[in-house]
């Protein structure tokens, strides 16, 4: 090596080459992006999340739901996540523009969670019918996300109220995921969960159950449906609710969606 | 002094080896009782910073193994502790992550870093308590980031979660020890600068780079929506190859020729090898996003840059085989050669498994799947984590004086080691193809690649146990020598002592 210039100028240089080329320009070219609407000014996608989402994107960071759930759809040529269900088309960079963190996720061991709030079955559509507030006397094991402060959560300074996330409306698979922090990770053939829908998880349950028809193109236009969503990760599904919960009778089905 | 003999680590020539055809510029410096006075001198100077980083950094390793340990065995046992939010697989899997990669790997690697720079440079440590400093700080930085996640303050981006209030001190930290490389590398003597001071000068400057605006563009200037990831994988990998790699690759350039006591075969392959390295590893990264939300000229030049890094790899490895060319039967004697090697010989089975993995046609089956964490293992641990151990090997005993007690505890850390970190590896590559494999058939349910996985989820905890008992076996190790009951004695440690007049011969 001759000299001392040159070795320091190439080291900076090679990475600020490497800076620049995978940080700053693609930063140029997808992170200035904003919301899309049609002619009127209307039909704005994608919307910012309400709060109560992003207090659920917390505890799903927090958590570190992050480490089993992805949220991204890739490409259908690429893998069998649109035959899967799992959205109707590939997830481009404008779907995150509000997420921060945004959890794209690295490993699956637990399904896709993106559009969760859209697919999956609404919990009144599986809950007993006369139950407004999941009872935990019914089904403790079928309605975790309901009793969702258990003492493992609550036990937590840091984390917010659960039930807070798990009444969320929006489609947000933090909301309904994080409920239950002390959840162990995936892979355990829940065997709890007669009561909890579908046996068999996520996939035995989509081509078996009629779904209604949807808006086709969107990933989470709007919340389909503004009713509450169960958490349907089987190791939530797998923990007892030993409930300390505060039952969730209100609905938040009055709260709008809030723009900007 | 006795005759220098290539079986004894201590005897070799204190000066670096000088490439073949300057060696005759270099002859200088002559009088070995000198350079043995300078040496030692250099030694003394080094020995409590590097012991305090070293001591640390065993520590975390110790503690990373117990929380690695959770985390494997709650994937196939998911009631275990599963009451304490503290203990939540989604907390304890990135408090294991961190912990290896802030507490153990970064300290054991500045450890060997400052003794590499002091004894490159020539010249004494001149201002230990900075070092102190640093490294009680960079302590305080991981304890707090740990605490922090376990406590549900993750940030919730990978290889980042320490929350803010960690990163500041592990920076302040970071500060003060890279001031004093620095004005190590300021005063240095001798003009010539190794091919490890490269790697290392590199690694300094890099690293704070990396990890500073990667800090700013998540944190202080947040950057819109999928482009955080973007940044945290450039960040993670660039913490992976320049930081780790780097001084990885520094450390084995030293160690294999000074052990042998041969210099390096070619300077113009180390050249070639590093500025192609530089080059290349920076730009990977993108590769672990493939089909995701972005553009992709990204993931494509991240691609071509992971193939491309087959240059410095073939480089790299094939100087390290021509200077060990003839040598291979020391593996037998010197713990140092033996894990060194080894690291050196997965650096280029990472860097291979990077490639496969990051081939379009690949990773629709292994993206999402295990096979990711195993790569980590291999660059982490197969790579880094042995070579440490090595320079560890080489190092201790230069600092308190006293030889490694047992050579059956050495034998028994190489063994475990590398055959639970073989074994975990082996483990999660087949499993996460297995998995892969099923993830893509979407007539499979999804549960099914879960379940096809947990079997290898299980082997992986028996190899998870390897490792545990390696890693105890040679904190003990390292505790006997840190007490002063090492060996009192002018040879070194050898792994098959009895042999040793025999491989003599044989050379």
């Amino acid at each position: 090596m001759k000299g001392l210039a040159p070795l320091f100028l190439g080291i900076f240089g090679t990475f600020a080459f490497s800076w620049a080329g995978l940080t700053l320009i693609p930063n140029y070219q997808i992170g200035h992006l904003d919301p899309q609407s049609d002619e009127e000014g209307t039909d704005i996608y994608p919307l910012p999340k309400s709060g109560m989402a992003d207090r659920g994107r917390k505890i799903y960071a927090a958590n570190g739901c992050v480490y089993c759930h992805s949220q991204q759809v890739r490409a259908d040529y690429a893998a069998s996540d649109i035959e899967r269900k799992w959205g109707t088309r590939r997830s481009a960079p404008r779907d995150y523009i509000f997420e921060r963190p945004a959890l794209l996720g690295k490993m699956r061991l637990g399904p896709d969670l993106s559009n969760i709030g859209k697919r999956a079955p609404s919990e009144d559509q599986n809950a007993p019918p006369a139950s407004t507030s999941p009872a935990p006397s019914a089904s403790p094991a079928a309605s975790p996300a309901a009793n969702a402060p258990a003492p493992a959560a609550s036990s937590s300074p840091a984390a917010p109220p659960p039930a807070t996330a798990a009444t969320s409306p929006a489609a947000s698979p933090a909301a309904s995921a994080a409920a239950s922090p002390a959840a162990s990770p995936a892979s355990a053939p829940s065997s709890a969960d007669a009561t909890a829908g579908p046996a068999g998880g996520w996939r035995a349950a989509a081509p078996a159950k009629p779904r209604r028809p949807r808006p086709s193109g969107g990933r989470c236009r709007r919340p389909p449906t503004r009713r509450r969503r169960r958490a349907r990760c089987p190791q939530i599904r797998a923990r007892r609710g030993t409930s300390t919960a505060r039952p969730v009778t209100a609905r938040s089905s009055s709260e709008p969606a809030r723009i900007g | 002094m006795s005759p220098q003999t290539p079986i004894n680590p201590t005897e070799v020539p204190f000066q670096a080896p000088p490439p073949a055809e300057l060696s005759g510029a270099d002859s200088d410096v002559t009088n070995r009782d000198v350079e043995q006075v300078e040496r030692a001198l250099i030694d003394a100077s080094t020995r409590l910073p590097v012991l305090f980083f070293y001591a640390s950094a065993i520590a975390w390793l110790l503690l990373g193994t117990l929380l690695a340990g959770f985390t494997s065995w709650k994937l196939h046992a998911p009631d275990l502790l599963a009451d304490c939010s503290w203990l939540t697989w989604g907390r304890i899997r990135p408090a294991h992550m961190n912990v290896m990669v802030y507490g153990w790997a970064s300290m054991a690697g500045i450890g060997t870093a400052i003794w590499l720079m002091a004894r490159l440079c020539r010249t004494t440590l001149r201002h230990p308590l900075l070092l102190i400093a640093g490294g009680a700080f960079w302590n305080l930085g991981v304890l707090l980031g740990v605490g922090g996640i376990l406590a549900g303050d993750s940030t919730g981006y990978e290889w980042l979660e320490f929350p803010p209030y960690a990163t500041i001190v592990l920076f302040v930290a970071y500060s003060l020890v890279v001031s004093w490389a620095m004005l190590m590398f300021r005063f240095r003597r001798g003009d010539h600068i190794y091919i490890t001071q490269w790697y290392l000068l590199a690694a300094f400057l890099w690293f704070p780079w990396v990890y500073g605006a990667t800090q700013v563009m998540l944190f202080v200037v947040p950057v819109q929506g999928v482009m955080q990831e973007a940044v945290t994988w450039w960040f993670a990998n660039n913490l992976l190859f320049l930081w780790f790699g780097a001084i990885g690759l520094g450390t084995a350039y030293y160690m294999i020729p000074k052990v042998i006591g041969r210099p390096v075969y070619s300077y113009h392959l180390a050249a070639i090898g590093f500025w192609t390295y530089a080059l290349f590893a920076s730009w990977t990264g993108m590769q672990r996003l493939v089909d995701g939300p972005f553009p992709a000229w990204m993931i494509t030049a991240s691609i071509a840059a992971t193939i491309l890094t087959i240059i410095p790899v073939a480089t790299v490895g094939l100087n390290h085989h021509m200077t060990m060319r003839g040598y291979f039967g020391l593996l037998r004697y010197s713990p140092t050669l033996r894990f060194t090697v080894f690291g050196a010989i997965s650096y280029t089975v990472f860097s291979l498994v990077g490639v496969f993995l990051s081939l379009r046609t690949i990773a629709g089956y292994v993206h999402f799947t295990e096979a990711s964490i195993a790569y980590s293992h291999i660059g982490l641990y197969a790579f880094y984590t042995m070579v440490m151990f090595g320079s560890m090997y080489y190092i201790v005993p230069r600092l308190v004086g006293r030889e490694w007690r047992y050579a059956s505890l050495i034998k028994l850390h190489f063994w475990s080691s590398t055959y639970g970190v073989g074994l975990m590896v082996l483990m999660l590559f087949v499993g996460g193809i297995a998995q892969g494999s099923s993830m893509h058939d979407p007539s499979l349910a999804f549960s099914e690649s879960t379940e096809s996985i947990l079997p290898y989820l299980r082997g992986r905890s028996v190899s998870g146990m390897l490792l545990t008992v390696a890693h105890f076996v040679f904190a003990f190790h390292f505790g006997l020598m840190l007490f002063g009951l090492g060996r009192t004695a002018s040879m070194p440690t050898f792994l098959n002592p009895q042999e040793e007049e025999a491989v003599k011969d044989h050379i």
